[in-house]
């Protein structure tokens, strides 16, 4: 995990959606080949070459995740299980993106 | 006459007032059985037979650096090993996603392990009642009922540390000692076991040979019968490609277009349009590339107990 995620999360730490962010966070890091973090005002974002893919920003007890390029799809995220689908649109837009490379190819 | 013969003793061996009968063996002098040390059952009564050890192919898939890709090949051959009748599990131990969980059509509270490591080993099945086990927060010995279930296991190792991974697991998937008749025998016969002590004399430790019958004479076999390390043809050459695992033969296999200098490979798979979630093999059974995976399959199992020379 990157300083800077490390250092984002453990400043929220405090907050009642910290846990679940911490797991999903390391989820998404752990796809690979690598996402971008960059940590801003609008909270974390994950990044490939072509542009940001995920997008979360984090309310007290949920967090928000949006997804695509224009973060066209939102997750509020409370328990485990909206975090697991959040994490299986985002590896399906992964496998998706991945389809169109080997198409163009 | 009046005689009854106990049911079960030997057809006329002994009459009900305890008399021998006449014309037994027993009568006079002692029966061959009785002085012969090639009669095994006249050693103490054995142990039960324990069931015949399964031989089961396992297999470890070294990953590449996109986990799609060593996903998509883990859950396309596990798909055809089954297709092939073994029963195949699927061991994922790289924490990296997509996971084979995720291309075999697991639900993602199943294959993301509840985003959490749920304590305590849980076999999850994808299509075709595929076994597949993530995490690593559960015993070896639960893992090891596991493989001893199974005719076919895929290991999924991480790009780090591919050894140290399967030194970890090995004694859960190292084979149950195979037990030949000669050494059934030795254990019930002093000659046979004087035998067997002499035969073993000298003995080497060949690639084939899985044999061990006592814990100081096990030769220390690998625990997985052949590793798979997937490339991407238009990748950069993986600096450890030929690092391979110890005594273990390498396969290299090719993933999706050659590059202008072709590599050696094993095997190469054509490039193919992955499906956003699901295997080849699961939806497309007919389209080339899953035909080259189930080539890879029956190559694999027909290999099955002898080795083989490294392709990277």
């Amino acid at each position: 995990m990157s300083e800077a995620v490390a250092l984002y999360l453990d400043e929220i730490q405090d907050l009642e959606c910290a846990p679940l962010l911490a797991r999903f966070v390391r989820r998404v890091l752990a796809i690979t080949p690598g996402l971008e973090p960059e940590v801003g005002a609008f909270g974390l974002r994950f990044r490939d070459a072509l542009g940001v893919v995920c997008e979360i920003s984090v309310f007290g007890a949920l967090f928000l995740v949006r997804l695509g390029r224009e973060q066209a799809v939102e997750y509020r995220v409370r328990s485990a299980a909206t975090a697991c689908e959040a994490l299986d649109a985002l590896l399906r837009q992964h496998g998706f993106e991945a389809t169109r490379r080997a198409a163009a190819v | 006459m009046g005689r009854a013969v106990i049911e079960g003793a030997g057809r006329g061996e002994v009459a009900y007032d305890g008399q021998p009968e006449p014309r037994s063996p027993r009568s006079g002098t002692r029966r061959l059985r009785d002085i012969s040390h090639l009669y095994l059952s006249n050693r103490p009564a054995p142990a039960p037979p324990t069931a015949a050890a399964r031989r089961c192919l396992r297999i470890a898939v070294l990953a590449s650096g996109d986990a799609l890709v060593d996903s998509e090949v883990c859950a396309n051959l596990a798909i055809q090993m089954t297709r092939l009748g073994r029963k195949t599990i699927v061991l994922d131990a790289d924490p990296a996603l997509p996971n084979p969980g995720f291309r075999l059509g697991l639900h993602p509270l199943a294959y993301l392990n509840g985003l959490g490591d749920a304590p305590g080993l849980r076999v999850e099945r994808g299509v075709l009642g595929i076994g597949v086990v993530n995490g690593t927060a559960w015993a070896l010995a639960e893992l090891d009922a596991v493989v001893r279930a199974a005719d076919a296991v895929l290991v999924r190792l991480p790009m780090q540390e591919a050894q140290s991974e399967l030194q970890r697991l090995a004694p859960a998937l190292a084979l149950p000692p195979a037990v030949t008749t000669m050494e059934r025998a030795a254990t019930q016969s002093p000659m046979f076991e004087a035998w067997m002590k002499t035969a073993r004399r000298g003995d080497r430790l060949r690639p084939a040979a899985r044999v061990a019958t006592t814990p100081e004479l096990a030769p220390q076999v690998p625990a997985v019968d052949v590793a798979i390390r997937v490339f991407k043809g238009d990748a950069q050459p993986a600096a450890a490609l030929s690092g391979g695992l110890d005594s273990v033969p390498v396969h290299g296999l090719e993933w999706g277009p050659s590059s202008a200098t072709p590599r050696p490979a094993w095997a190469r798979v054509p490039a193919y349009a992955l499906h956003p979630q699901l295997a080849l093999a699961a939806i497309e059974p007919d389209h080339p590339a899953a035909r080259v995976f189930e080539s890879l399959a029956q190559a694999l199992l027909a290999g099955l107990g002898r080795g083989g020379a490294a392709h990277v």
